[in-house]
């Protein structure tokens, strides 16, 4: 028998060694991969989070939203299911945490699971006073919120973030990758301009009694996005996530939003004709008031003839008539081509969800016909976003060189900061075509007393009025005014858009978004460093 | 039986402690690991461990039953249990008679009795294969009346069972067998035999299911679907993650509160993991192997061969279902959903065990009373060949 005994010592020692197997394996997973501290008692269900969520930071590094430690307060269903014992604790709870005491007794008790979490987001020492009610069945669990240093700013910009943690709209959706993983997020937005364009937009709503609105501020040379915002808008510190009707505040119309950009739009015309060599900006043309296209009469917006005029006047005095003439002298083929360097009719391929890439009816389109190329030269009968415009306009201060738009400019992670990388543009215009066509601009002002805030400066710009769309039609009365802007023309180191929509007191863009454009010039030349040339003479 | 100073306990206390320890642990961490889901489905959270409770003390007694009834009057019987044992394995396969759960028919039901023929056939087996074998000693190593027998025994065992369908139970079934004959002198060519047709008929059968194929792919790329076939191993993996050197605290693990599958049955190991930290993962594992241990010395100390095969059987049944159940969760093995000893909720597995345990201590015990250098003459003495 005793042949049998070294069989029995090798099963012994197979088991010995398949034990070890599994010690070792738990060695790896509990020693070596272990999930630290701010992973106890957190876990999401399909992806456990290790990390603090990052940071979203402005151009110069000052946090817009960081991660702080929290408490949330989870109650078990069977503690509350006495009634009398419920409704006294869950008084007591809810006089710590601001909730009302049946609401969180009905949630407690309709929750499928064992446990419910009524409360959540709380301080330190509201956990501790929760932690002195002592209540039973009621436990305290380690849980994180989202702060805001800088109040609501640039509220569509960033987005929000769900009760789990998760991204949810804007860049905290977009780069929900980074951000979970603990990596922190650099704007481009610089949270000084940001504020002070915000201001300036509510302002110009305020003011002129206006539905809404939207800003955009923009380094040219770059394609770098200073500041961004549009009302109405949400407050990050307390979303309005149960209502359902308020879910369109968490868009950013910026990216998502088209509106004909009317007037604005006769910059690429004039500049597509200036580029082509067809005319100069002393070029004479006499204005009829009227123009026929197609069986079709085309007035311009005073449905007036002006008489003798040149090419800069027919951008200063915004004439329809005359940009229905370049774009013919254009021709289509050539028109559109423009339109179509300067980005329109697609996405300018920002970093952010939803972006439209607006609407153009181009000449291979079947429905086209030459009604299209006379209002499109005017900026009607085609939709553009507000970045798509600002673009535009980025491309004649940058001396004829497109640069995408972009929001991020770096992402921290522990293996080290990643620099969004220089482009060097596209070249949609000439330089001399560029600076012709600022030249002219300079002859569009914003208007008293607003334009004092500039002196000293030299800056251009370009209204725009244009129709509300409301489903297949314009919207009686309705009108979307806008100021689109360089500062200074020469360098330039911002353009700018201020759009008002439907203000109640007049429509025009100068008078409506011209103000706004002046103020938010103003702060960004003096933050930049800029000289005014007057008054440095006149000081002395 | 010889008497032990407390500080020097004889193999067979040793073995009661462990076992009272191991069922104690298991208890604990049953209920720890069973609460949000009695809560959850049954809307108490005492639902399972008051059960559990229950099949533990059963199961204690029929322990003692089986120390006190002893091995060698079992022997007589074997052949009836094992027959029992196939009969209701059969039954669950009838239609209208087994009872189907989470898709498996694994469960029948006598009166009130409801219980798992595939738990109750191991012991069975380990009971009739150490009978058969002692039964024939040089035999074994003949094809006709060693290899041909056992293969078809066994090949009939594990083919009932792989039809409810059960594979983790029919190749912890097979690989006990196996060991068994292989301690019995088997020759290695039958041994080599036996185990090619086996991982034949493994591989055979997971391509012909898509589940089981899965759980292959879940084992070689587990970090490829883990919100669909690799949640459950995603999960599992979580847990021991979570858990660190000491763990979260007994009760206080997080995964089992709706994120981890069969936290109470086939995921206890992880459970354990994360609440009791490597600590008391290696704790348990090493309670197991003392037990698996002092199981394989006792086969070296046994007055008979019976004895010997039987305890190596209970042995190895131990030692092979703990490490088909770890290695799972851990993500060494494809996931079987073989219950961990002691520690998955299940009456008839935990019966079972201790049905098997109680064999292993009747062995100790005859061990403890006859001096075990004169093997041979006990042969005789216990009627040697049958």
């Amino acid at each position: 028998m005793r042949g049998g005994h070294w069989r029995v010592k090798l099963v012994a020692l197979a088991v010995g060694l398949a034990f070890a197997a599994v010690v070792a394996r738990l060695i790896q997973l509990q020693a070596l991969e272990h999930q630290g501290q701010s992973g106890k008692g957190v876990t999401a269900p399909s992806r456990p989070k290790p990390y603090l969520r990052g940071s979203i930071l402005d151009a110069n590094g000052n946090p817009l939203v960081m991660t702080v430690p929290a408490f949330k307060v989870l109650v078990e269903k069977r503690a509350w299911q006495d009634p009398q014992r419920a409704l006294a604790d869950a008084s007591l709870l809810g006089q710590v945490v601001g909730r009302d005491p049946l609401e969180m007794i009905h949630e407690t008790l309709a929750s499928p699971a064992f446990e419910h979490t009524v409360a959540w987001g709380l301080s330190w020492q509201k956990a501790q006073e929760v932690e002195a009610l002592r209540l039973k069945g009621v436990r305290l669990v380690p849980d994180s919120v989202r702060f805001y240093p800088e109040g609501n700013l640039a509220s569509q910009v960033l987005g929000i973030v769900g009760r789990d943690g998760n991204g949810l709209s804007g860049i905290e959706r977009r780069l929900e990758d980074v951000l979970a993983n603990g990596g922190d997020v650099i704007l481009t937005i610089d949270r000084h301009l940001q504020r002070v364009a915000e201001e300036a937009l509510d302002k110009a709503i305020r003011q002129h009694g206006a539905k809404g609105g939207s800003v955009m501020v923009m380094n040219p040379k770059t394609g770098e996005i200073l500041a961004m915002a549009s009302r109405p808008t949400f407050d990050l510190r307390s979303p309005p996530l149960d209502d359902p009707s308020s879910l369109s505040l968490f868009r950013n119309p910026l990216v998502t939003d088209m509106y004909e950009p009317g007037s604005v739009l006769k910059l690429a015309t004039v500049a597509a004709a200036i580029d082509q060599g067809l005319v100069s900006p002393h070029t004479p043309w006499y204005d009829r008031g009227v123009v026929m296209v197609g069986g079709w009469p085309i007035y311009n917006w005073d449905y007036s003839a002006h008489g003798s005029r040149t090419v800069t006047d027919i951008l200063v005095q915004s004439l329809n008539t005359g940009a229905v003439w370049l774009a013919q002298l254009l021709g289509p083929e050539h028109f559109y081509e423009y339109l179509r360097r300067f980005g329109f009719g697609k996405l300018s391929g920002i970093e952010l969800d939803g972006e439209a890439p607006g609407q153009v009816r181009w000449p291979d389109d079947p429905h086209w016909s030459p009604v299209d190329l006379a209002t499109n030269s005017f900026g009607h009968g085609l939709a553009a976003t507000p970045v798509q415009v600002t673009t535009m306009l980025a491309a004649i201060a940058n001396d004829g060189l497109l640069v995408r738009p972009h929001l991020v400019k770096g992402i921290v992670t522990p293996q080290g900061v990643r620099w969004t990388s220089p482009e060097p543009g596209e070249r949609v215009i000439s330089p001399e075509t560029a600076k012709a066509v600022r030249e002219m601009m300079a002859r569009v002002q914003p208007p008293p007393p607003a334009n004092t805030l500039l002196s000293g400066y030299r800056v251009g710009g370009k209204t725009g009025t244009a129709n509300v769309v409301e489903g297949y039609a314009y919207k009686p009365n309705a009108y979307i005014a806008s100021f689109a802007g360089i500062a200074p023309l020469e360098d330039p180191k911002v353009v700018i858009l201020v759009k008002i929509d439907e203000p109640t007191t007049v429509p025009w863009g100068t008078v409506v978004a011209g103000p706004a454009f002046a103020e938010i010039a103003a702060h960004a030349l003096s933050y930049f460093g800029v000289t005014r040339e007057g008054k440095l003479v006149s000081g002395r | 039986m010889a008497r032990h100073h407390f500080l020097y306990p004889s193999t067979y206390g040793l073995l009661i402690s462990l076992v009272v320890a191991l069922v104690i642990f298991g208890l604990l961490v049953t209920y720890s690991a069973s609460f949000p889901v009695g809560e959850m489905f049954h809307g108490n959270p005492h639902y399972y461990i008051v059960r559990q409770s229950i099949y533990a003390g059963l199961g204690l007694l029929a322990m003692a039953g089986v120390v006190m009834v002893g091995y060698r009057r079992l022997r007589r019987l074997s052949f009836v249990i094992t027959l029992a044992c196939v009969a209701s394995l059969a039954a669950v396969l009838v239609p209208g008679v087994g009872e189907m759960r989470n898709g498996a028919t694994r469960w029948l039901s006598i009166g009130p009795l409801e219980f798992q023929p595939g738990e109750i056939a191991k012991v069975g087996l380990v009971l009739y294969m150490s009978a058969w074998l002692a039964g024939r000693r040089n035999e074994i190593k003949e094809v006709g009346s060693g290899l041909l027998p056992f293969a078809l025994v066994v090949g009939l065992v594990a083919g009932l069972i792989v039809a409810e369908p059960d594979m983790g139970t029919a190749i912890v079934v097979g690989a006990v067998a196996v060991a068994m004959f292989f301690a019995a002198q088997a020759p290695w060519t039958h041994l080599m035999a036996v185990l090619m047709a086996g991982g034949l008929a493994s591989f055979l059968l997971v391509l012909a299911q898509d589940y089981r194929l899965s759980r292959i792919h879940t084992f070689l790329w587990p970090d490829r679907d883990p919100l669909g076939e690799g949640y459950q191993l995603a999960q599992l993996l979580t847990a021991f993650r979570l858990g660190g050197l000491t763990g979260q605290g007994w009760g206080a693990g997080q995964q089992k509160l709706g994120l981890l599958p069969n936290a109470h049955t086939d995921g206890v190991f992880a459970v354990v993991g994360e609440e009791l930290g490597l600590v008391g993962a290696v704790a348990l594992l090493a309670l197991i192997l003392i037990l698996a241990a002092l199981g394989l010395k006792i086969a070296l100390e046994s007055p008979d061969s019976m004895g010997r095969f039987l305890a190596v059987g209970v042995s190895s049944w131990l030692a092979i279902q703990t490490i088909a159940n770890v290695g799972g969760v851990t993500g060494l093995l494809p996931l079987t959903g073989v219950p961990l000893p002691f520690f998955s909720y299940g009456g008839s597995a935990l019966v079972s065990i201790l049905l098997g345990i109680g064999l292993l201590l009747s062995v100790a015990r005859e061990a403890s009373k006859a001096p075990t250098l004169v093997g041979g003459a006990i042969e005789v003495r216990w009627g040697g060949k049958v």
